[in-house]
């Protein structure tokens, strides 16, 4: 299975936006709908200025009532006009993120604004207790999914050459070959010591001190987790495709089955090319990107790319070539 | 680092593991202290029994090769070297000899014992 035939491409779509992409963006016109709607049917009853930040149950800033219509109201219309920007035909193969990245902006506004007016007008005062009710608005932001789900998924024009012959492994025709490597990222190691024990320091302050800071540990032991994820990975090329898993946590971070391989290669990856270092995803592309030099690349039946930084990649690329040609 | 393994082939698929980690080990591309992948892990990329992989492990392990620590799995012993490798096999082509002039084993340790 050297090559993709037309038929095997996920969908063979033209550039131009189907009905259910245009369904998808005009979805994001509801947030700056609902925002101006509330504002009009509310705004006599709201006071002049509304909460803006709390620490616990105090309110630590305010905004005015305008500024927060104008501030929420503008970046759910920025937001419906990315959708409406989307649907050309150059922006075709970033549609989808697109519409996901102004979907979570136009909700997160929204659920901003719905929450706090929402908060004031229920409790009748002009510095509510807030609770749990910031995270419903952040939990706004996943409207984003909505027109996400609804768009469908995109061919990429691929941006390599997948002509050139790619380098292989002789097997026999009986034998099989399944290649191992870990990667070791020491500085992960160090971020996740120092995060960890930042947050057990803070954990404890925050304990003594009723609950103050409470939200930076929670961020420090997401760093610890992360940083630990990533510290040691164990890439693997087999029978059963290409696989990347964090050995510390033990769970996989990449799967790519040997029937979704269109082709493999060795090639040289600059982590600033990825925005940087850790998980990347970029439109049609993703990467696992631990350090400067060498990589496996995967190009997909569908054309999407995925990039992981190995050490000496021709080996466990020409492998996969070999095993995804059976 | 790569195994590959040919279940038509007359060695059997232990000694063609064993074969490859020996190989690593002597040309330096299983550094000492190199973790080999978990036996369960190995076996099922390449579609054969655990056992076998851990009769190869075990081996090695007799060979001097490798240290298995619980919960660690298989790595390569700090002491371990194109030396090591070379040294079994010599000891390898001592027992082939032997075999052929009909020396027992038990003699050959005593042959081995008075020289040293």
């Amino acid at each position: 299975m050297p090559h993709p035939t037309t038929a095997e491409i996920d969908i063979p779509l033209t550039p131009r936006s189907t009905v259910r992409e245009r369904f998808a963006a005009a979805t994001l016109w509801l947030p700056a709908l609902a925002i101006s709607v509330t504002a009009t049917l509310w705004y006599d009853s709201l006071p002049a200025v509304l909460p803006k930040q709390w620490n616990g149950s105090e309110v630590t800033s305010t905004a005015g009532t305008e500024v927060m219509i104008g501030v929420t109201g503008s970046i759910a219309l920025v937001g419906a006009i990315v959708g409406l920007v989307a649907l050309s035909d150059a922006a075709a193969e970033i549609r989808r993120v697109l519409l996901l990245a102004a979907g979570f902006a136009a909700g997160l506004a929204a659920s901003t604004w719905l929450v706090i007016a929402g908060l004031v007008l229920v409790t009748g005062s002009p510095e509510p207790a807030a609770g749990a009710w910031p995270v419903l608005a952040v939990v706004g932001s996943g409207y984003g999914l909505i027109p996400f789900a609804l768009s469908p998924r995109r061919a990429q024009s691929s941006r390599i050459d997948a002509s050139a012959p790619a380098a292989t492994v002789p097997l026999g025709a009986t034998e099989t070959g399944a290649w191992f490597t870990t990667v070791t990222v020491p500085v992960f190691v160090w971020v996740a010591t120092l995060a960890a024990l930042g947050a057990v320091a803070l954990g404890v302050f925050s304990v003594v001190e009723g609950g103050a800071g409470a939200s930076a540990v929670i961020t420090l032991a997401l760093v610890t987790v992360i940083s630990l994820t990533f510290a040691r990975l164990r890439v693997s090329v087999d029978r059963r495709g290409l696989r990347v898993v964090s050995s510390l946590l033990r769970f996989p971070l990449k799967q790519i089955p040997l029937d979704q391989i269109a082709s493999a290669r060795a090639e040289t990856i600059r982590p600033m090319d990825w925005g940087g270092w850790g998980y990347r995803i970029l439109p049609g592309r993703s990467a696992i990107v631990l350090s400067g030099g060498q990589g496996i690349a995967v190009t997909r039946r569908n054309g999407t790319e995925f990039v992981v930084t190995v050490p000496a990649a021709e080996l466990p690329a020409a492998l996969l070539s070999t095993l995804a040609a059976r | 680092m790569l195994f590959r393994v040919d279940p038509a082939s007359t060695v059997s698929i232990a000694e063609q593991l064993a074969v490859q980690v020996r190989a690593g080990v002597a040309d330096g591309s299983l550094a000492p202290g190199t973790r080999l992948p978990p036996a369960r892990e190995l076996a099922s990329a390449l579609d054969i029994n655990m056992h076998t992989v851990l009769r190869a492990y075990a081996q090695l392990r007799d060979d001097g090769l490798l240290e298995m620590r619980q919960g660690r799995g298989a790595s390569v012993r700090a002491d371990a070297g194109a030396g090591t490798v070379r040294l079994i096999e010599l000891a390898d082509a001592l027992l082939a000899e032997a075999r052929k002039l009909g020396v027992s084993v038990p003699d050959v340790v005593t042959l081995i014992h008075t020289r040293g």
